[in-house]
Formats: structure tokens, C-alpha cells, sequence
């Protein structure tokens, strides 16, 4: 698993992100992290060598991001780059995500046993999701390398990446027809579809249940919001599936191919029997 | 060697006595700008180095290493990271600083650090903006001995500094008020125009 290095000016607001993004995950996969915010506990500031030392705290992970606020938490972490022997140095990546955002999507991306590449991949990510919900006319660019990053396109009936949806698979335009099923199988390919039940749709915190609950499994999986049409998003990318925007009564359509499909399937199906994790009461 | 480890260290006494003194000065000019706290955090950043003893050192480039060091770990604000830069470089090239000429390569060692760290030119509204034309003003009368150059270099340290005033911020807080940085002088411009010209006081 990856280490997380936190760097804020303020060493409480490091510590609360911390919290946050650790309320998304189990205790026993989370992954390992150092904050180094602040000068001391009251005085703001960052400092190279604090950093440095953080990062060198995790050198027995399998690589470490570094999340950074602004100004000189930025200069800071890059001059902690070269204070590190080259060999630690080489296995680091500072994230240019939105702090807060970003580490929650990393917290729950490492969780699961992502390498260092994908999870710098999410955190990335996790501006966009925003972007999206927020102002979806005016965040194009970023959605677009989204969108490219998951490669299928979500109106047409032709398939955009053969790999994903074999021949014997239902194709997007057998959808009208498959709408009335829960299920339709095939040969290592799986659909699921799911009305939203959770009051507040598929925050946050269920979707990063249903990203780390799907880990591990030799099966891809995509996801659309057949409702509005949203998607779709990789079934491992938490501000993928934050960005289909699922809200209550929405319907969730997932795509499984791959020789764990049916144990995706069992899984998503549990999952979602439970909302997610989430009491409905 | 040209300079002595107690020159060194009159030179950055001085300094840390002028941010003192300047903390409120400069700590105004940033809540113009900025976040308010160059002042403050450079005046606590002095005063460590200003507790190091330059003799407790082998050399004059430990000493300007641990200086810089010093205010990577006590500034915390971006002026940390940049000055310690200046300084880290500044005691890299020390070992061949023997006269003039290549004082101003160990300046210009240093003014290439920040520039890498920060990513800033000049015109953003920098303390670029003092240091480059300084290091210029140096270079141009580097044949007629430290004391002179070094004059040249606060002197276009000084207009520098000035001609930050009607700039609009590119890099640093100040960025977030874009044009509405315009009309005021850059707070680290200011404090490196005193770095300047406590070094022409105390080098030659």
C-alpha cells in the first residue's frame, strides 16, 4: 500500500482532512499517513525539512503522495524532494488535487491497494467530480479527460472499447429491451441495475464503500446513471462515481466483464442490498 | 578568501535587525497583498540565524548552509522555502568565492535558486524584481572590487523594489488579487533590498 503525506499551513486543518478522509475507510485498510502542517500546532507555516522527514517516515510503503494546500506548502514539498536520497525521492509524487478532495479520494483509492500512479490518477480526479456537479457547462476539459479516461460512450449503440463489452454482452442498444431485468448474463459478463434508495443518493461515503467493497477483483466494471444519462465512470474511480451524480431514485446501471464478474455481481448486489452502507431509515 | 565567517555574519545580524525593525512596515505592505505575515514570519526566521554563532561553523559555506536551512524550518511561510534556497546555493558556491567576480557567480547561483523554486521573472511582482537587476548591477562593475559592486546592486535593488509598485502580482497570494495588486510595493522585494544593502554595509 501507499503512504499519504498531508502539508497545510495549519496543522489543524491538516489533521481534520486527515479525520475526514479516514471516516471513509476501515481501520484495517487504511493506509499510512504523516501530517506535516505548521509550524507548531498554533503558529502557521510550512517547513521543508518537516516535510522531508515525514516523507522518509513512510519509506517502507510502496510509494507516497504528497498532498499540498497552497503558496508555500507547494515551494515546500518540492524543496523536501531534494533533501531525500534519490532513491526515496524517485518513489513520491505531489499531488497538484484540491486538498481536501483530493485526499479523501486518495485515503480511499490506497485503501484498496492501488498503486502510487493510480491513486495520484484519482486524486487528480477528484476537481473534476466537483467541477461536474457544480457547473456542469463550464468544466468541459476536465470532464473530457474523464471521460477518455473510461473510454466507453454512454448514448451510442455502437461500443466504443470492445474489451469491456463482449459480443455476447448486452450492448447499450439492448437496454430498452433488458430495462425490465435485474440481471442479464452472459458469458463472464454481468449487468446490474439498482434504484437509488439512499435519501441523499450515492454520496461521498457509500460510493467510496462501493469503490473499496469491489477491490481486488479480476473484473471491470463501469457504471452509468441511466437516468440522466451520466457516465460512465470506472468502478474503481470513487470521483467517477461521485460525478454520475446518483441521487435518490436514480437508477445506477453497472457493467461487469472479466472472470470475477458474478463475484462483482454478488458483491454489488449485497452492497447495494445494504444501501451502501448507509441506514435508509 | 575574500570574506570572513564574522563578515558573514555582521552582514545577516544587520539584516535580521532591519526586518525587526521593518516587520511592521513589511507585515503592511502584505496585508496590502498578500496574507499579512511576511514581517512577521521573516522577523522570525532572522532571528534564529541571528542566534547562530558564524563561528561555531568549519567554513563560511556551512554556516550559509545552516542559515538557509534555518529558515526553511522557521519562516514557514513561501519567503522559508525561497530565501533558504538563496542562502542553501549561496553556501554551495561559497568554497570558491575568493573576489569579486566570483562573489557575483555565488549571487547569481543564488538568484537562479529562487527563481527555480518559485517559478518567477521578473515583472511578477517578486523579490525577483530587486534581486535580478541587482545581480545585473553587480555583474557590470564586478572588476572594480566587492564594496563597488555590491553598491550597484543595492542601488538597483532599490529601484527594483520601486518599480514593483504599479506591477500586478503573477506569482505568490498577492496573484489571487490580480490587478487589484496594482499601485502597491511587493513586501519580499522590500526585504531583499535590505539584504542588499546590509551586504553592501558589511562585504568587501
Amino acid at each position: 500500500m501507499i503512504g499519504i503525506v498531508v502539508v497545510s499551513h495549519s496543522h489543524a486543518l491538516a489533521v481534520a482532512a486527515v479525520d475526514l478522509a479516514l471516516e471513509m475507510v476501515k481501520d484495517s485498510s487504511q493506509p499510512m499517513i504523516q501530517v506535516a502542517a505548521g509550524l507548531d500546532e498554533q503558529t502557521f507555516g510550512t517547513d521543508a525539512s518537516a516535510i522531508a522527514q515525514a516523507i522518509s517516515q513512510l519509506s517502507d510503503q510502496d510509494g507516497v503522495l504528497v498532498m499540498v494546500d497552497l503558496g508555500s506548502a507547494i515551494l515546500s514539498a518540492e524543496m523536501a524532494l531534494e533533501f531525500l536520497e534519490p532513491a526515496l525521492a524517485g518513489k513520491v509524487v505531489i499531488s497538484p488535487a484540491p486538498l481536501v478532495e483530493g485526499l479523501v479520494a486518495a485515503v480511499v483509492t490506497a485503501s484498496g491497494g492501488a498503486d502510487l500512479a493510480e491513486v495520484d490518477q484519482e486524486a487528480r480526479l477528484a476537481l473534476s467530480a466537483k467541477q461536474q456537479q457544480l457547473a456542469p457547462a463550464s468544466a468541459g476539459n476536465s470532464l473530457k479527460v474523464q471521460a477518455t479516461a473510461t473510454t466507453v460512450s454512454s448514448d451510442s449503440s455502437t461500443t466504443a472499447k470492445a474489451a469491456e463489452v463482449p459480443p455476447a454482452a448486452t450492448t447499450p442498444a439492448d437496454e430498452a429491451s433488458a430495462a425490465d431485468n435485474d440481471q442479464v448474463s452472459a458469458e463472464q459478463a454481468r449487468q446490474f441495475r439498482w434504484t437509488i434508495r439512499n435519501p441523499h443518493g450515492l454520496h461521498a461515503r457509500p460510493a467510496a464503500r462501493l469503490v473499496t467493497g469491489l477491490r481486488g477483483l479480476q473484473a471491470t466494471i463501469s457504471f452509468r446513471n441511466a437516468s440522466s444519462g451520466a457516465g460512465p465512470a470506472s468502478g474503481g474511480s470513487l470521483m467517477g462515481i461521485e460525478a454520475l451524480g446518483l441521487r435518490h431514485g436514480d437508477q445506477l446501471v453497472a457493467d461487469i466483464t472479466g472472470p470475477d464478474a458474478q463475484v462483482a455481481l454478488d458483491r454489488l448486489t449485497a452492497l447495494a442490498q445494504n444501501d451502501f452502507g448507509d441506514t435508509t431509515a | 578568501m575574500a570574506i570572513d565567517q564574522a563578515a558573514l555574519g555582521a552582514w545577516l545580524a544587520d539584516f535580521a535587525d532591519q526586518i525587526h525593525q521593518g516587520a511592521d512596515q513589511l507585515t503592511d505592505l502584505d496585508r496590502e497583498i498578500g496574507d499579512g505575515d511576511h514581517g512577521s514570519n521573516m522577523d522570525r526566521g532572522m532571528k534564529a540565524v541571528a542566534a547562530l554563532d558564524p563561528n561555531d561553523f568549519a567554513s563560511g559555506a556551512d554556516y550559509l548552509k545552516k542559515v538557509g536551512m534555518t529558515l526553511v524550518s522557521t519562516v514557514g511561510g513561501a519567503s522559508g522555502p525561497i530565501y533558504g534556497t538563496f542562502f542553501l546555493r549561496l553556501g554551495a558556491a561559497w568554497s570558491s568565492v575568493n573576489d569579486a567576480p566570483t562573489l557575483g557567480l555565488a549571487l547569481r547561483a543564488g538568484l537562479d535558486g529562487i527563481q527555480q523554486r518559485g517559478k518567477a521573472t521578473t515583472g511578477d511582482k517578486t523579490l525577483v524584481d530587486a534581486l535580478s537587476p541587482a545581480v545585473e548591477a553587480y555583474d557590470k562593475q564586478a572588476d572594480q572590487g566587492i564594496s563597488t559592486a555590491l553598491a550597484a546592486a543595492a542601488g538597483a535593488a532599490e529601484a527594483g523594489r520601486d518599480a514593483t509598485i504599479p506591477m500586478v502580482a503573477h506569482k505568490g497570494r498577492a496573484s489571487y488579487l490580480g490587478e487589484r495588486s496594482a499601485g502597491h510595493q511587493d513586501p519580499g522585494a522590500t526585504s531583499m533590498t535590505m539584504l542588499l544593502e546590509a551586504a553592501a554595509k558589511h562585504l568587501s
